[in-house]
């Protein structure tokens, strides 16, 4: 009697293998989104600060970066295992990336007044459900980020790339403004521009 | 304004073509409020011009940092870049002119009076204006349909920033750091406390999350 019961289990066993296997790639697929971008190189550090590496983004998919070094290799890492400002980095790319990628719009209506009496049974219809221009990614963030307790304050030490602006420390800006004849926008901010603010 | 305003492609490349941009994290000083502590991934609250001026600044400095042109509070990707063609317009002026101070007071007039601001609303304070540059509901996350009972919060932050261009002119950057409270006020004197802005930012926070930004 137990050798059909152990041929059975072994049977929805090899069923659930190969199910497993044919199914996984298709989903996997279904989520598949893959951003590929051409960067310069950068210094990459994890989220414990002990590591880091000079590279370049060169894909995002399934919250997983692709970073190129300069002699060749190709390094994977979880988008949740970088620093924060490398996360906020890389967000951002990813962000630029996607409204790049997205078609262009059909020519919108011109702009009318909001809340007017006329329009105002119809506002609900007319108005967005979502603001289309910033897209929430907070699912690329690991749960588990709080705002850091006491953060010091911080300002750029070297020339760094954020939210597609560079940014150099206020003596170094003042000094390539002189040499370039540019002025100088200074964002003053409370918080950490590339993290919690 | 880092998720919205900086990204914006118009507003990186005319920042990249005509400025140099530097940045400073404001935390600790006495000027600085409270802020709904957002990572910068985090879809952006509903702002209106102006909205948090004591936690954001742009401010515009030749190389030698004397600062000619300012704007407090939050800037949409538009208005942001309207503030930078001026800022650029501005400093060319400047440069050729023999007395730039003067000149920049005549050009920041300029810009009100072609805004539609009177000489009298530059030059005068209004107690009803200066309420209105002092609080506003969006700096709590509030959107309020229409304008505020108070007045256009965005156009009075606009008229105050002119105005203190326009009583400092050219002042230096060290000497505003001294005491930015001279622009964006005094954020405990007003409030009085810091704790209690906390509280009434976390419960609006909570509320404006569990709706869709509608816009």
């Amino acid at each position: 009697m137990k050798r059909p019961v152990r041929l059975a289990n072994r049977a929805v066993m090899a069923v659930l293998v190969c199910a497993a296997i044919v199914l996984t790639p298709t989903s996997a697929a279904g989520d598949g989104e893959v951003l590929e971008f051409q960067d310069q190189a950068r210094c990459w550090k994890d989220a414990t600060g002990k590591f880091e590496v000079v590279a370049a983004l060169a894909k995002y998919q399934q919250r997983e970066l692709t970073l190129h070094t300069n002699d060749g290799k190709s390094i994977v890492v979880p988008i949740d295992r970088i620093s924060k400002r490398d996360q906020a980095y890389a967000i951002n790319k990813i962000r630029l990336a996607r409204r790049q990628a997205r078609p262009a719009a059909a020519p919108s209506e011109p702009r009318q007044p909001v809340f007017t009496t006329s329009r105002r049974a119809n506002i609900s219809n007319r108005l967005p459900k979502h603001d289309n221009r910033v897209p929430n990614l907070t699912s690329l963030l690991p749960k588990t980020a709080k705002l850091p307790v006491n953060a010091a304050p911080t300002s750029p030490q070297n020339d760094e790339m954020l939210f597609g602006v560079h940014w150099q420390p206020i003596d170094r800006a003042e000094q390539l403004a002189a040499e370039q004849d540019k002025p100088i926008m200074w964002f003053r901010v409370l918080g950490d521009l590339s993290g919690f603010m | 304004m880092r998720t919205v305003s900086f990204s914006d492609p118009t507003v990186g490349n005319t920042l990249a073509s005509k400025f140099i941009s530097t940045y400073t994290n404001t935390q600790g000083t006495a000027n600085t409020g409270m802020s709904f502590s957002h990572s910068p991934d985090e879809p952006p609250g509903p702002c209106g011009r102006g909205a948090g001026r004591q936690n954001v600044q742009t401010v515009f400095m030749t190389p030698a940092g004397k600062i000619y042109h300012v704007a407090t509070g939050f800037l949409s990707p538009d208005d942001l870049q309207a503030e930078l063609e001026f800022a650029s317009q501005t400093y060319r002026s400047l440069r050729q002119s023999r007395d730039p101070g003067l000149r920049l007071v005549g050009l920041q007039s300029e810009r009100m009076s072609e805004l539609g601001f009177s000489p009298t609303e530059l030059q005068t304070d209004n107690l009803m204006q200066e309420l209105t540059t002092m609080f506003s509901p969006s700096d709590l996350g509030i959107r309020m349909p229409g304008r505020s009972p108070l007045g256009d919060v965005g156009r009075n932050r606009m008229l105050r920033d002119a105005k203190f261009v326009v009583q400092n002119p050219l002042i230096d950057r060290h000497d505003f750091e001294q005491d930015p409270t001279r622009l964006v006020g005094h954020h405990k004197s007003f409030f009085g406390s810091n704790a209690l802005m906390n509280g009434l930012n976390n419960s609006m926070q909570r509320v404006v999350n569990q709706r869709p930004i509608r816009r």
